[in-house]
């Protein structure tokens, strides 16, 4: 895993990669019907949320690892694990918000979604409040491990559980990611981008969280 | 760490859990309904479903009028000032954004709620 994500050929081939997810996302993929052409931001959209929830549930792993061994590695990568789940769980408020926009005609009307992704984006932003607040690196790193692990406990409830509760509607739709059915009703080339760009998005996720961890190592590592 | 932590650690997780759901879940949705709306008295978000064949523009006025039925079965004329929503045709459910006004219910936005079926035209 770590020799893939760093080498210089892995590298290139998820440039290419997603060069061509985004010039599959607006020619070789039909628009959408009644959604028309602004369907497309699915392939962005769903995704960052895909990435966001696969950080932040590295951010627990790393966090759990912390409280076991206590090495300051899995802390820092803890850090940056919340780090990219937070700034692909905006990039996922953001899209999200503009589809609503062409979609349901209002960028931000509070909407159960909408109401449950803003106190995600709060839970982890107070995670960095928390780190920033702390100068021992042994406590800071005790407390936010213990922090990482409960506030993923909200993860799977915010994004899950909690938008289809009965008696709670909404106007976002049960996505592919978020169905709760499994049942997936895409038009074929459209499922071949999406999917394409799911597997781009990790990548991304993969690669840059690496980058980070090995910043960190040369600082912290000298040797 | 053992059994015995491990076990209390989950039911703490369990209660907290437990606790985030219930706390959130009044808070969690804007949509009410038309009567719930009228007790407010400003400015609420209906949910409902539309009577598509009520749905009439009056062109003189410039005034879009149509019935929507909410999430408790009342149903009541909204009026909109302006053009119907491009995918109101299409629309699952509609969301009325304004306030109760006697008989009607005066709404200053409409939010529609497409289908969501990735197929092209």
């Amino acid at each position: 895993m770590r020799h893939l994500a760093e080498s210089a050929v892995a590298k290139w081939a998820l440039g290419i990669w997603m060069v061509l997810v985004i010039t599959g996302a607006f020619f070789y993929a039909p628009a959408a019907a009644v959604l028309g052409e602004m369907s497309r931001i699915i392939y962005f959209h769903i995704p960052s949320a895909w990435v966001s929830v696969l950080a932040f549930l590295m951010c627990t792993v790393y966090s759990v690892a912390y409280l076991r061994r206590r090495r300051e590695m899995f802390d820092a990568a803890a850090s940056f694990a919340a780090e990219l789940g937070l700034l692909f769980c905006i990039i996922a408020t953001v899209s999200g918000s503009i589809f609503a926009k062409s979609a349901w005609g209002s960028y931000w009307n509070w909407d159960p979604r909408e109401t449950s992704i803003f106190v995600l984006l709060l839970i982890y932003g107070a995670y960095f409040a928390l780190r920033s607040s702390v100068d021992d690196p042994a406590r800071r790193g005790s407390l936010s491990a213990v922090y990482g692990v409960l506030a993923f406990i909200t993860v799977p409830l915010l994004v899950f559980v909690v938008p289809r509760l009965p008696a709670v509607q909404s106007l976002h739709p049960d996505g592919p990611i978020i169905s709760s059915g499994g049942s997936l009703d895409m038009d074929s080339k459209m499922f071949t981008v999406f999917m394409a760009s799911l597997a781009g998005f990790t990548g991304i996720y993969a690669w840059a969280f690496n980058l980070r961890l090995r910043a960190w190592r040369i600082i912290n590592e000298e040797d | 760490m053992s059994r015995r932590k491990l076990v209390v650690v989950l039911i703490a997780l369990a209660a907290f859990a437990v606790f985030g759901i219930t706390a959130f879940r009044s808070a969690l949705t804007p949509y009410v309904t038309f009567a719930e709306a009228a007790a407010v008295g400003g400015s609420a978000q209906v949910s409902g479903t539309v009577d598509k064949a009520s749905a009439r523009f009056d062109s003189a006025s410039g005034l879009f009028y149509f019935d929507l039925t909410d999430t408790s079965g009342t149903t009541m004329t909204v009026q909109y000032e302006g053009a119907p929503p491009v995918n109101f045709d299409d629309a699952e459910s509609v969301v009325a954004v304004g306030s109760v006004a006697g008989n009607t219910f005066v709404a200053k936005k409409i939010l529609v709620k497409c289908p969501s079926k990735y197929h092209a035209e």
